[in-house]
Parts: C-alpha cells; structure tokens; sequence
C-alpha cells in the first residue's frame, strides 16, 4: 500500500502537450527530492507510456483522456497510467529485440528497462487501459 | 524543438535543438529523409538535443538505414549527453558512426 499521492495529472491524448507532461513530473520530483538522473530516466519512461496511449490506444485521436498519478512510499515510486480506449491486447505490447535494427518498437523496451515493475491491466468498467510503472528509488534530499 | 539544414562540404547537416519527442519526429524524420531522397550524406548535430525519445531516435534509425541503402554517409556529431544516454539505452550507440564535433569530421575528410 503506497503512503501517499505525490500528483495527478489529467490531459488530453495530443503529442503536443507531452512536453508539459515532461515538466510537471520533473516538477514533482524535484520538489521530493527524487535525483536528477533518476528523474530524466523517470520522464524518458512515462513520456514513451505516454506516446504509446496516443498513438496505439487512441489511434492518434487527440480529444480523449489520459490520467497519471504518482504515488510514494519510503523506498519506491509508483506511476499509473489510465486510458478511456478500448482494452488492448496485453499479448501484443512486446519490446523488440535490439539486436533486430528498425525504427520503431524501442518505447517499450524503455519502460521495462528503466521501471523495476510494469503491470498491465483492463478497468473493471470494461472501458480503458490501467498500466502501473514501479521504480525503486529514494530521495536523494528531504522533499523542499 | 528548432531544427535547420545546411550544407557544409560534402554533408547536408541537419541541427535540433531542444526537445525531441513524438510531436515534433515527424519533422525530424521528414528533414533528414528528404536530404536522403536527394542523394546527400547527411550529419545530423544532437549537441543542443536536451531531450530525445523513441520516436526522434527512430527517425535516425530509419536516416540509417536508408543512407546505407542509397550508397549514402548517415552519421551523428556533437551527441549531447541526453541524447547519447537514450543512445545508450537502445544500444544505438555503437550502431550509428558518431563523431565528437562537426569540425572533427569534416577535417577528417574521411
């Protein structure tokens, strides 16, 4: 059970407002006292979460709802990311080998490289995509 | 994100600058494959990337691949730490021909 909800961010599924994305969790953390490496690995992760939702989930559709919230406890950070799309096919989202040079596919393999948990989920409604992100990590400083 | 093209020497060099992700690769990709098209070699400058992600590095892979299809040079210069951590990260960083400045490779001349 996580001690606390740092943020929770609502936005629309547009590439462009990826960057404020990017600049709030940045925010967050830095306020917590999260390292700087750490948090540009963190951004990395959640941004590609991120594209994948606008570009596979929502099929590029740029009115629908994303949610992202953060929570913490002593020793982990914990992201979930929450769609409104039609439940996906778990089966299908697979990082592709490195070895096998082509452009595209590298977002996932991202994720499972720099999270320490991913989980994917339907929502119980039936309607949208839940995918929990675990890092385990500790401030660096106490939170300013 | 900024991005231009010039022309030094033998290279189209195509500098970005500041952050790119999937809203701005499509102009990465269309940039760096239209000097392709048109037969130059092309250096693209990540000095000033401060943040790239799969979407900007898959427009490098593609510039790649397709320069080594044309007979083409495709290299990367003045690779920003950023930038070279998400390198990194894909194990890309061995991949691509990458050269410390753009003064080193075309003093070069190799």
């Amino acid at each position: 059970m996580y001690k606390k909800r740092l943020a929770k961010f609502q936005f629309k599924s547009r590439s462009k407002h990826l960057r404020q994305m990017r600049c709030s969790v940045r925010n967050v953390l830095q306020q917590y006292g999260y390292p700087g490496d750490a948090i540009d690995n963190i951004v990395l992760a959640l941004c590609e979460a991120c594209s994948n939702v606008i570009q596979h989930a929502y099929g590029e559709e740029c009115s629908k709802e994303m949610v992202l919230e953060i929570f913490h406890d002593e020793r982990r950070l914990m992201f979930r990311l929450r769609d409104f799309a039609t439940p996906i096919d778990m089966n299908c989202i697979k990082s592709r080998k490195l070895d096998d040079l082509r452009p595209g596919g590298l977002g996932v393999h991202f994720i499972y490289q720099i999270m320490d948990e991913v989980a994917y989920a339907s929502c119980s409604e039936g309607k949208g995509n839940i995918l929990e992100m675990t890092k385990q990590i500790v401030p660096s400083r106490e939170a300013g | 994100m900024k991005s231009n093209v010039v022309q030094k020497g033998a290279y189209s060099v195509v500098s970005l600058a500041g952050e790119v992700d999937l809203y701005y690769s499509p102009k990465v990709r269309d940039q760096i494959l239209k000097q392709l098209h048109n037969d130059n070699n092309v250096l693209v400058d990540l000095s000033a990337v401060e943040y790239i992600d799969s979407s900007g590095i898959a427009s490098l892979v593609e510039g790649l691949q397709i320069a080594k299809s044309r007979n083409l040079e495709f290299g990367l210069v003045g690779v920003s730490e950023p930038a070279m951590q998400v390198l990194e990260l894909a194990r890309l960083d061995k991949v691509f021909p990458i050269y410390s400045s753009l003064g080193e490779k075309l003093d070069s001349g190799v």
